[in-house]
């Protein structure tokens, strides 16, 4: 490249940054809508950078874009028409009413030096803007603006792509009704992030529209998005300058050895003497950890014997106690307050943990050496793990300069921030990680779970598919009840036979609960690497949900291979919850009258779902006699209704508006499947909705809904609100 | 806040260009106020030259020499869509920043050689090749496999070769401007006289 265009590309590259980090709020002139600065995601060059929307790439693959022409309606800041052009459009227009966005949209097209891709400003609503006649359009996540020109739209295309805004219930009044009358045939393609606020439970879906169904196979190129999780917004990383004496983390050193200078407060420590083994035991350090003041007595008195000796192994008083004590307290059970989970691991190694134990002295020697002034440019920021949801009791961190507060749940950088508070360093860089608001599932099982005093504790196993976990963790809303290292589990690594990491997935999770009542509780178990939450898996509480009339464990064993009524119990719960959560974005759950709870094994779901589903009856389908006889006499629901895996059911056509099959389809042979897909139609009435299970594999998955996608319409498939037995899949009939 | 009040970019990237424009073309030859190379009097002969053409509706490719002054004016004539081809990267961003600052749409830029078979794999009714007429005559019978309609050019003294691979290729020819000034005449050609009717505006038709 020449200097001319490498300078011209650079000075371009600084302007669009500036535009994108502009602080501008758009508003809509049609009703006031807010649209904040940098709403797509973008790649400007080889560079992506993170907006409010993730990348929704997987939807875009599902079409086949080549040699057509392209409308691209509120295009925003033009990714969605790059990344169409890209797929092989012949030429893409952008329509989008905000002239900033237009004008940033331009600048990246041609930064980017993509061809045949045009931005506009225009009124999306404004019926004369729908003139010209396109292949294909586009209108993601305007459907409130577009919704008012169907017709038009009709009039220049026979294809139709809408993304829906945050679902609650209004798939069928909100979006297929209006549509549907000029484009009948309808495919969902997919699910996508709602954006970066919220708990990552909200989604959209993306919906294909055709005149007939020609056309819109015609359009489909690839298989449906569904089998691939959404991607999600990337942890969101920014660097600020914090004043490490402002900073709460720790506070109970300070005030407890509240001395006017470094230096006296130095010399009070070198003049306290410190058995190890009995400091050892005292609760400060072993319960409190970083947060207490005792751990950071040690930390000095280590540092006073190395700088004295030179010696940070054997001898010396914080060696030895990190190396004999602290390492058996990150059991697998417990981490102290703001201990690295992994730090244990490698503490065990008495080479490593010297290595370790220098770098931690290297920082005190030189804040003690240079007398630093200003920011410390050249060493690494330490860093500040933020939460959607703020901790109870967060880390707190003071920006330097504009005096902001950040709320942090982690720290990584404890002993550096504590050095640079004793020794009057004025500057810290912090990077800030935003927790990604989205996680993908883990698979795993709770198998114990129980509530005493306010005291919750778990244990199970979770594993995610590609990650290894450095540490488990029960969350309540913000709040982190326990955090663990996950223990060995051989029953799981001899069912996950080639996925290294799925010997470490146990844990045995215990804490106190602050202002605990006894109601229906969501509580999350996120796996944890490198600081950061990788995956999610759900327990739903409801009170009594463990005290619940028991079927007889003999009963329980020849139904569901285990007797243990906690378990099956746990697992119902989510079930139940996951089901009737993917359900309900659809349709609200009140209005559903006659629903079937297909393969109902014990009916130990149906007292959790008949909770949501307050307006309907609910028939369980029960294939075994015994069984049937159980929930009959336990009159859970109405009569039980005999199923076999060989004939049809006594149920009249369309007797059902909604089908929960909780039990993966994975079990079934193909021909079965095919017997009850059939069955599954006949059942369900028009406008009718089944939440299924499939397993956990994707190439199974994506056959599965393949086969689905044959009699029905495959309208979800949540990964979002997958349980322990696989991903749930919505299907509704047309 | 109304969309009147919302930022822009403009002026910063008016002012790259300027600096980026004076610096190619001389302090001279810019006006900083708009960033545009002031045209030479042989670009506004070009783009007069295509009011003689009927452009609304139609796929135009352009191989002139410049920033693509004839490629913005052909688009706001009412081309369809415009391409532009050309070898040299600095021109290449220079001209879609201008299309940025001007707000100018379906314009688009490839990098790539005029005189390469390879550039003409896409079908386009209008091929403008102001002074390429040299360097494009040897791959002419390619060129016109997907030329729906007209090419026009300049037809320079003493390139004899370049306008007997024209007169070979594309026969049917209509004179746009006489040469004058200096400047040698522009003329528009296409496969067959019907084809260069259908092409030219009606005053240029009626004429022909």
């Amino acid at each position: 490249m020449s200097t001319v265009s490498h300078d011209l590309g650079e000075q371009l590259r600084t302007l669009i940054t500036s535009g994108l980090e502009a602080p501008y709020t758009s508003h809509s002139g049609f009703d006031g809508t807010a649209t904040g600065n940098h709403y797509q995601s973008v790649a400007v060059g080889a560079q992506a950078t993170e907006g409010f929307r993730g990348d929704r790439a997987g939807v875009l693959d599902c079409l086949d874009f080549r040699g057509r022409k392209v409308l691209d309606l509120g295009s925003n800041l033009g990714e969605m028409s790059r990344s169409a052009r890209t797929r092989g459009a012949r030429l893409v227009d952008g329509v989008e009413y905000d002239p900033f966005f237009v004008e940033l949209a331009q600048l990246i097209t041609a930064y980017n030096g993509q061809s045949r891709v045009s931005f506009r400003q225009g009124d999306i609503t404004d019926p004369a803007l729908y003139g010209e006649r396109y292949d294909l359009v586009m209108a993601l996540s305007v459907f409130h603006y577009v919704s008012r020109v169907i017709d038009q739209l009709a009039e220049i295309t026979d294809v139709l792509i809408i993304e829906t805004h945050k679902l609650h219930g209004n798939f069928d009044g909100g979006y297929l009704l209006p549509v549907q009358e000029r484009f009948p045939a309808m495919r969902v393609l997919g699910q996508t992030d709602w954006g970066q606020l919220g708990d990552g439970s909200e989604m959209r879906l993306v919906i294909l529209f055709a005149k007939d169904r020609e056309r819109l196979d015609d359009v489909l190129g690839s298989p449906q998005a569904w089998a691939r999780s959404p991607s999600a917004p990337a942890a969101r990383r920014t660097e600020r300058t914090i004043d490490p004496a402002l900073s709460s983390t720790h506070s109970a050193f300070f005030e407890a050895w509240d001395y006017a200078t470094a230096e006296e407060l130095l010399a009070a420590v070198r003049s306290t003497q410190i058995p190890v083994e009995a400091f050892a035991a005292n609760r400060n350090v072993s319960r409190h950890g970083y947060s207490g003041w005792a751990y950071w007595l040690l930390y000095l008195k280590g540092w006073m014997h190395y700088r004295e000796t030179g010696a940070a192994g054997p001898g010396n008083p914080y060696f030895d106690y990190m190396t004999a004590h602290y390492v058996p307290v990150m059991t697998a059970d417990y981490v102290p307050d703001g201990a690295d989970a992994t730090i244990g691991r490698e503490l065990r190694d008495p080479a490593v943990a010297e290595q370790v134990i220098r770098r931690r002295f290297a920082d005190l020697d030189r804040f003690e050496a240079e007398r630093i002034d200003g920011v410390a440019a050249d060493m690494a920021p330490i860093r500040a793990t933020v939460g959607p949801i703020a901790p109870p009791s967060p880390l707190k961190l003071v920006e330097r300069t504009r005096g902001e507060t950040i709320l942090a749940r982690r720290i990584d950088g404890w002993h550096r921030l504590f050095g640079a508070r004793l020794l009057g360093v004025p500057a810290l860089r912090v990077e800030i990680v935003e927790e990604p608001r989205s996680l993908p599932p883990l698979q795993g099982a709770v198998e114990a779970f129980a509530i005493e005093e306010g005291v919750v504790s778990a244990a199970g196993w979770c594993l995610h598919p590609h990650t290894a976990l450095d540490a488990i963790e029960l969350r309540r809303g913000g709040e982190t009840v326990a955090l663990a290292i996950p223990h060995e589990r051989e029953d799981v690594a001899l069912a996950h036979v080639g996925v290294a990491h799925a010997r470490s997935t146990g844990f045995a999770l215990e804490g106190k609960l602050r202002d605990w009542a006894d109601e229906p509780t969501r509580f999350e178990l996120l796996g944890i690497c490198d600081w950061l939450p990788v995956g999610r898996m759900r327990i739903d509480f409801e009170p009594g949900m463990l005290v619940t009339p028991a079927p007889p464990a003999d009963l329980l064993a020849h139904i569901y291979g285990s007797g243990d009524l906690t378990r099956l119990v746990l697992r119902t719960a989510l079930a139940s919850n996951a089901l009737l959560d993917a359900v309900e974005p659809y349709r609200q759950l009140e209005t559903f009258r006659d629903a079937v709870h297909w393969d109902a094994g014990c009916g130990l779901l149906l007292p959790l779902a008949a909770r949501r589903l307050l307006r309907a009856t609910l028939t369980p389908l029960v294939e075994d006699p015994a069984a049937r006889a159980w929930v009959e006499d336990a009159g859970r629901a109405g009569p039980p209704v005999a199923i076999s895996q060989e004939a049809p059911t006594e149920l009249a056509d369309g007797a059902a508006d909604l089908v929960l099959r909780d039990r993966p389809l994975a079990v079934l042979s193909y021909d079965q499947l095919v017997a009850w897909l059939v069955e599954l139609r006949r059942v369900l009435r028009p406008g009718g909705y089944a939440a299924l299970v499939t397993g956990w594999a994707e190439a199974e998955r994506a056959t599965m809904l393949e086969l689905c996608g044959a009699w029905l319409d495959v309208v979800g498939a949540r990964t979002a609100a997958a349980w322990a037995g696989g991903h749930v899949v919505v299907l509704r009939r047309p | 806040m109304s969309y009147e009040d919302a930022p822009t970019l403009r002026p910063r990237l008016r002012e790259i260009l300027a600096a980026a424009l004076a610096g190619r073309y001389g302090e001279e030859a810019v006006d900083p106020g708009a960033a545009v190379v002031l045209p030479s009097a042989e670009v506004l002969r070009r783009i007069g030259a295509l009011g003689h053409i009927a452009l609304p509706g139609r796929r135009v490719l352009d191989l002139t020499d410049g920033i693509a002054d004839l490629a913005r004016a052909a688009r706001a004539a009412g081309a369809d869509l415009v391409d532009v081809v050309m070898p040299d990267e600095d021109r290449l961003r220079i001209a879609r920043m201008l299309c940025v600052l001007q707000d100018v749409q379906r314009v688009s830029f490839f990098e790539g050689d005029a005189a390469l078979a390879s550039t003409y794999a896409d079908e386009y009714d209008v091929i403008l090749a102001f002074g390429q007429l040299g360097c494009i005559a040897p791959i002419l019978p390619r060129i016109a496999q997907n030329l729906r309609g007209v090419l026009v050019t300049d037809l320079a003294d003493g390139d004899r070769h370049g306008a007997e691979a024209l007169a070979e290729t594309l026969p049917a020819r209509e004179t746009l401007l006489p040469s004058g000034d200096g400047s040698p005449p522009t003329v528009a050609c296409a496969a067959d006289a019907e084809r260069l009717n259908d092409y030219l505006a009606p005053t240029a038709a009626s004429a022909a």
